[in-house]
């Protein structure tokens, strides 16, 4: 060993350090230390001269700001049902640069999305970095498109409106699009209400783009909506739907509605339109089954109007109810043109002109008032001026200044024709006949409070309000055009209307009639006022005929609901087991009450509608009278489901006189 | 002669020790907050320093070895090792093992082997024994022995294909030859004409080579793809400034923008968090480590040690300068780990049997006066 070291020292050359030079040596040293230098120079350059921008770049890449949208408000009936709330439901993007198999991605959303996998294959060669595929998928679809982990393809929480009521009140809901914005009806109106907020806030997120909420900075932030309650009652609701569809139906009527009005408060119960809109999936309705049409489309009345020029004459005092005036036996031409009655009469006295319906006399007791009284009155009255309840692109109305009216006009809008209103704007016209003559606003929506209204001042004396439901009466309670309105025990008054519609030339009239018929019960002192009206109904037009049962149905309804309906005099049945049943009828179902249907026959209707009230069943009324004949479910028989109202589920009873 | 006594321990190059401890420490440290991962709930820590720490304790047990005999020994090993090698490297194709794309490693059962690791012991014994014994400077025709005695595994290394070691094992052996010298005209040469040929090398890369180097020149023209690792790297650099984000804080290794954060960009990881100041202890640090490395050389007693060591000298000298300048943006990325601070656990291995060997060298520098 040693001896090879030997060897290897003696070959001097071999040792460097000998064999380099001072110079040389330092060189070296001088060109490791630039290396050096250079790499601490370049940590300098970056770190620290490129340092603040390439922190942005490095937040840019880990910071985002995400966005997150609160839920959209509630809307409830007065008693807290909700009749629309919003759900949380997934959405699906993509980003297509993150896609790795286009082909194969197409193919499975296409598959578990159920759309056309053409529409998805373009989506996926987009430019964009996002493109919605589908929005607002069910739980599966969202379940199994997790599973499959596609890259490129992202799930996001976004809020369905839900209608529970399905189709109830639909139009006056209003419903919202597929970006959450109130399109119609209260969703509109408190669009910016109900609308959630949007949280911007800032999170991280990983090279894969997962976000990562590492603060929960500004998530605590209230961004949901204000709840809307509405001054509409489900129960009602339903009762003014069920009634309104029979009617409709039954007469081939284009449309209908009804209103259902609360008289103290004005508050609406009941706005009731069919066809049915369901909001759950408004786009696949007409167009036109989907507008607020009470507030929306305006009609000419005919005879509802009459009570108002009878009350305007009254309080002129240029009628009283006994004056008499010639029918002209149905016929009269008045400056060249011709005005009908349905019936011919003679001489008939003021109350019996209304009670009848008399064309001809209200012409003449309007043409008695004057062009100027006349209109003053129904501007009074609200007519030619929106509802005040504010609902998104309402109609005032057509109210023609009187300077423009002929004898004609003023005799024809005396029994409603040449005069355009809407549905909302007769229900506060009629308010004031309710209401001992002084105007009462409506009311649809309980929260938010309506701005006050300074009180309005009287348009009619009592004196003259009391005389006008008298006449109104005598329809419902005599030998009127009304009286298939009448409930026995309750008194009722009303007007029916027969109009005929324009022709659709834009000239004269047509074949097509639009039949009302509005109902304050009880007729002496009115607590509920009914309104139905039916867009040409046919082989029958008359309003007395297509609308006036379809009242009284309601009235039935709404009266026992409120334990308003006395019991019918008649009732000489011992009462039935469930006679300490005393309590208001409600809508809250409970299972404790006996698990099969009682036996109902040979009841008064009201104790068979608490009785059935207290399970929350709103029973279908068939034919007329005051005692149960005949029920279905038999007694013995499972209860049905509690809200059902369809055809086939619901409760049925059948009624007749009551046995004397 | 015995294996180790009490003077020669007294005469352990302690410093350089204390250094190399110092770095794996360091890097153990950084490999612990390198592995995090900031998910939902907070960050979670993947086990690659448990292993460092455990790749440690065998490097420490190979540091051992390798002081334990008189490295002159090594000498007549240098030849067969050298034949082992290569016969290693030519059944690798065959029978080799291919792990991401590349085939480098033979299953020996227990373990997976990489007969490049041993390419480097084998050109380190094998240009010290030659150059050691070089009676004048490199002639064209020894020089040309030399380099195709390198180049023979370099290109085998090179088509595993591992670009990385394969030019580690001719820049160490580069190394030695410099350090031997070369006669000046043919230096004044080499200096003319390498620079005027290296642009050929370029027909003999691969594709994702090529587009290595080409987004190195140029980083933006693919952010996405090649161009990624540079600008992920300095953008975490970049973004530690002065004093860094602190331990553990790095959001571009924990949300895993940066790649290969616990091999090759490791110190990308040190670099966000401890910042410009950090980066500067872990130059002076490397600088110190390498400078007892080299006085180590200019100590040795015979040429043979003082081969050694500045074989030893160069292997870490060329890993430290190509990782630092990769990470740094100054070089095209090129798969070679910082020692000591990169994950790894054969390079552990190899990095402390190798600083072993220089240890060797350093405590026996002594030993042959007194003989």
């Amino acid at each position: 060993m040693t001896k090879r070291v030997q060897r290897s020292r003696g070959g001097a050359p071999a040792r460097p350090k000998t064999d380099l030079g001072k110079l040389k040596l330092l060189l070296v040293g001088l060109i490791f230390a630039a290396i050096w230098v250079a790499l601490w120079g370049r940590a300098a350059y970056v770190q620290l001269y490129l340092g603040p921008e390439l922190k942005k770049g490095a937040e840019k890449q880990s910071l985002a700001t995400g966005f997150e949208l609160g839920e959209r408000g509630r809307i409830y009936d007065r008693n807290g049902s909700i009749l629309a709330t919003s759900v949380e439901s997934k959405s699906v993007y993509v980003s297509p640069i993150k896609v790795d198999n286009a082909a194969q991605t197409a193919q499975i959303l296409a598959q578990i999305l159920d759309v056309p996998k053409k529409s998805v294959e373009h989506d996926l060669a987009s430019k964009k970095g996002f493109v919605w595929i589908k929005r607002q998928i069910g739980d599966r679809e969202a379940q199994a498109l997790e599973a499959e982990k596609l890259p490129g393809v992202f799930l996001t929480n976004e809020y369905r409106r839900m209608f529970p009521n399905h189709h109830s009140a639909g139009q006056v809901l209003g419903f919202v699009g597929v970006d959450g914005l109130g399109l119609e009806g209260m969703e509109k109106r408190f669009e910016t209400r109900m609308a959630g907020r949007q949280a911007k806030y800032v999170v991280q997120r990983d090279a894969t783009g997962r976000r990562l909420y590492l603060d929960d900075q500004g998530r605590e932030m209230d961004i949901r909506g204000a709840d809307v309650k509405l001054t509409l009652d489900t129960v009602i609701q339903d009762a003014a739907e069920q009634s309104l569809a029979e009617a409709v139906t039954k007469y081939n009527g284009r449309s209908g509605m009804a209103i259902v009005v609360k008289v103290d408060t004005g508050e609406i119960l009941a706005l009731a339109h069919f066809p049915f809109l369901n909001p759950n999936a408004a786009s696949l309705s007409r167009p036109s089954a989907r507008r607020f049409r009470a507030a929306l489309d305006m009609f000419e009345p005919g005879s509802i109007m009459k009570p108002f020029v009878f009350a305007a004459a009254l309080e002129q005092k240029v009628i009283d109810q006994s004056k008499i005036f010639d029918c002209e036996n149905g016929k009269w031409v008045l400056r060249g043109k011709t005005i009908r009655d349905t019936h011919p009469y003679r001489w008939l006295s003021a109350n019996r002109i209304l009670r009848y319906s008399s064309n001809i006399g209200t012409a003449k007791i309007g043409l008695a008032l004057g062009a100027q009284p006349y209109y003053s009155a129904l501007r009074k009255l609200g007519f030619g001026e929106r509802s005040g309840l504010d609902i998104p692109s309402e109609s005032a109305g057509l109210l023609r200044q009187p300077k423009e009216w002929g004898e004609f006009d003023l005799a024809t809008i005396s029994f409603g024709q040449g005069i355009g209103v809407t549905g909302l704007q007769m229900a506060r016209a009629y308010m004031v006949l309710a209401n001992k003559g002084v105007p009462k606003p409506l009311k649809l929506v309980l929260d938010p409070a309506p701005t006050p209204q300074p009180p309005a001042n009287r348009v009619f004396s009592e004196q003259t309000v009391e005389t006008v439901l008298s006449m109104m009466r005598e329809v419902v309670e005599e030998d009127g055009t009304g009286k298939l309105a009448r409930i026995p025990g309750v008194l009722g008054a009303g007007k029916t209307g027969t109009a005929q519609k324009a022709a659709a030339t834009g000239k004269g009239y047509g074949e097509g009639n639009v039949a009302s018929f509005v109902g304050l019960y009880p007729g002496d002192k009115p607590e509920y006022l009914i309104m139905v009206i039916v867009d040409e109904p046919s082989p029958v037009a008359f309003g007395g005929i297509v609308c006036a049962p379809a009242v009284r149905d309601i009235a039935i309804k709404t009266l026992s609901y409120y334990n308003r309906l006395p019991e019918a005099k008649a009732s000489t049945q011992p009462e039935p087991s469930e006679s300490s049943m005393q309590a208001k009828a409600t809508r809250a179902p409970s299972a404790t009450a006996g698990a099969n249907v009682p036996d109902l026959t040979g009841l008064p209707v009201r104790r068979a509608l608490e009785v059935l009230g207290k399970r929350g069943i709103v029973p279908e009324i068939k034919g007329s009278g005051m005692v149960i004949s005949r029920q279905k479910p038999l007694p013995g028989e499972a209860w049905p489901e509690a809200k059902s109202t369809s055809k086939d589920g619901g409760f049925v009873l059948w009624l007749q006189e009551g046995t004397k | 002669m015995s294996p180790i006594d009490r003077r020669m321990l007294y005469h352990v190059n302690w410093p350089l020790v204390g250094l190399v401890a110092t770095l794996f420490l360091i890097g153990v440290l950084n490999l612990y907050s390198a592995s995090g991962v900031r998910l939902g709930e907070g960050v979670s820590v993947e086990p690659y320093y448990q292993k460092q720490i455990i790749w440690g304790i065998i490097g420490l047990v190979g540091l051992v070895a390798f002081m334990s005999f008189d490295y002159r020994r090594l000498s007549s090993v240098a030849w067969p090792l050298y034949a082992v090698t290569l016969l290693l490297l030519l059944a690798v194709p065959f029978l080799g093992k291919t792990i991401y794309g590349a085939r480098r490693w033979l299953d020996f059962g227990m373990f997976n082997f990489q007969p490049s690791e041993l390419a480097k012991f084998a050109m380190l014994l094998l240009g010290a024994r030659i150059l050691s014994t070089e009676p004048e400077r490199l002639d064209l025709k020894r020089l040309a022995y030399i380099l195709g005695l390198g180049l023979v595994p370099t290109l085998m290394i090179i088509k595993q294909p591992d670009l990385g070691t394969g030019m580690l094992v001719l820049l160490l052996l580069g190394g030695l030859v410099l350090y031997r010298g070369i006669q000046p005209w043919l230096f004044r040469t080499l200096c003319v004409l390498v620079p005027l040929l290296l642009p050929l090398a370029w027909f003999g890369l691969k594709d994702y080579q090529k587009r290595r180097i080409l987004a190195f020149l140029d980083p933006a023209t693919d952010p996405l793809g090649s161009g990624y690792h540079i600008l992920q790297s300095e953008i975490a650099m970049g973004s530690g400034r002065i004093f860094g984000k602190g331990f553990m804080a790095g959001t571009q290794s924990q949300l895993r923008f940066l790649p290969e954060k616990h091999t090759d960009f490791a110190v990308a990881v040190l670099g966000e968090e401890w910042g410009f100041f950090g980066m500067m202890v872990l130059l002076s640090l490397f600088c110190a480590f390498l400078y007892q490395i080299a006085m180590v050389a200019r100590d040795a007693k015979d040429p043979f040690g003082s081969y050694l060591a500045a074989g030893v000298f160069f292997y870490f000298f060329w890993q430290v300068l190509i990782n630092m300048g990769m990470v740094l943006g100054l070089m095209p990325v090129v798969g070679v780990p910082l020692p000591f601070i990169s994950y790894g656990g054969s390079a552990t291995l190899v990095n402390f049997s190798l600083l072993g060997l220089v240890l060797n060298v350093s405590m026996r520098r002594f030993l042959f006066k007194q003989n």
